[in-house]
């Protein structure tokens, strides 16, 4: 299932990636940010954007910490999201733990738009356009 | 309502584990950022309290490997330290140890001359060229430990043995100056004013490191990691003074302008060019 792949692409077993390529799991973060972004939710923290990912493409589970926080340090470091902590006030006034927000760069649209040109029949954007 | 807090507690001493050892600032982000995830995911309605265990133990083969990957960028990024604080060390001398080195190279040069010349005559015709020689060699020597200081100072890594050999290097040095003053004042004794005051002024020197190396130690031993007490102060006092004396024999010979010009651009930039520690490269 689509779901479990890309819940696993970070597993040990996955072959190295070519340098610049997106692995499943991260063209999925981009994909759905951008919608998000279409929405007027220009950030996103982690726990949302792993329930934005079972919701739109279907998955049973939501993206384990692990796959999906090394997902997001990789791709920040690759120029693809870029980060910010929230305004401490913020999250104390909620009584809640500060979020990490994250956004998509120019860079992050252009990897997606890149890796949906090569790959047109993407599963990935079936599932959005579908859902 | 316990579940849901053994279950965070769970989660959260799983991350504590797999972040030991990394940076602080990249290990306390970890915990917060999922810290916050776990929040989140308890306090949604949809989700039950039981999933967040088996979503942790879904990722811990991601953890570890996150974890890996930190720890190489740590690693780089330490290295890249130490090889910045060579090339700073280097800077922060390079301008004038070429023209040390021509100084040194001077200096041999004069105690052949003295040593083959024709009318020299017993001792002077040894032991002339022989003190040369030793202070050429505590030129060559103080500026050896000039760099190993300035490299330490800037951050390199701790593991080089760097530490074992400033030791020695001080003990070197120490004993070099002490060849020196005996040797300054052997000659001062035969007739020699020049000699004599050379050897005055190295068993002064002398008496003042031995004496601050000694009260260092002694205070060392008792407030570990006090900046005054740093051995990379001493490294560059005993290789200042070692520089000095091995451009001495340029100095005086005065009358023939460039390598005495050579010496007073080495000693000025022995005193304008003190321990300096770089901010960029210092290690955090």
């Amino acid at each position: 299932m689509l779901a479990y792949e890309q819940i696993y692409a970070y597993s040990c077993a996955m072959p190295r990636r070519k340098p610049g390529a997106l692995l499943p799991l991260e063209l999925t973060i981009l994909d759905v940010a951008m919608s998000l972004r279409s929405q007027k939710i220009e950030e996103f923290h982690g726990f949302a954007i792993a329930q934005a990912i079972q919701a739109q493409t279907g998955a049973t589970l939501l993206t384990a910490h692990g796959t999906l926080y090394r997902a997001l340090s990789r791709m920040q470091r690759d120029g693809l999201l870029e980060s910010n902590w929230e305004d401490p006030e913020i999250a104390e006034s909620q009584s809640r733990p500060r979020r990490r927000l994250y956004q998509v760069t120019g860079q992050g649209e252009l990897a997606a738009t890149r890796a949906h040109r090569e790959q047109p029949s993407g599963i990935t954007a079936t599932r959005l356009a579908t859902s | 309502m316990k579940r849901p807090v053994t279950s965070s507690k769970t989660a959260m001493a799983w991350v504590w584990l797999y972040s030991l050892g990394l940076a602080p600032e990249v290990r306390d982000a970890r915990m917060a950022e999922i810290a916050s995830d776990i929040y989140e995911q308890l306090t949604e309605q949809r989700s039950s309290n039981n999933r967040l265990l088996p979503r942790m133990a879904r990722g811990v083969g991601g953890d570890l490997i996150w974890r890996n990957e930190e720890m190489r960028i740590m690693k780089q990024q330490e290295a890249r330290t130490s090889i910045l604080g060579t090339i700073w060390a280097v800077v922060a001398q390079s301008w004038f140890a070429p023209v040390a080195t021509l100084v040194g190279m001077f200096n041999v040069l004069l105690a052949a001359g003295i040593f083959f010349q024709p009318e020299g005559t017993l001792p002077g015709k040894v032991v002339g060229p022989a003190v040369i020689l030793v202070l050429t060699i505590g030129l060559f020597f103080g500026l050896k430990l000039r760099f190993d200081a300035q490299s330490a100072w800037s951050g390199a890594r701790a593991g080089s043995g760097s530490h074992a050999s400033r030791s020695f290097g001080q003990s070197a040095a120490i004993v070099t100056l002490c060849a020196v003053t005996v040797g300054a004042l052997a000659i001062g004794v035969i007739g020699s004013f020049i000699g004599l005051f050379v050897g005055i002024l190295t068993l002064a020197a002398c008496v003042v490191l031995i004496v601050r190396s000694k009260r260092r130690s002694h205070a060392a031993l008792a407030t570990t990691g006090n900046p005054q007490n740093d051995p990379h102060r001493d490294s560059f006092a005993l290789a200042t003074v070692l520089i000095v004396l091995g451009t001495l024999p340029a100095l005086a010979m005065f009358w023939l302008v460039i390598p005495a010009t050579a010496a007073l651009v080495v000693i000025g930039g022995l005193l304008f060019s003190g321990v300096r520690s770089p901010q960029p490269v210092a290690t955090e």
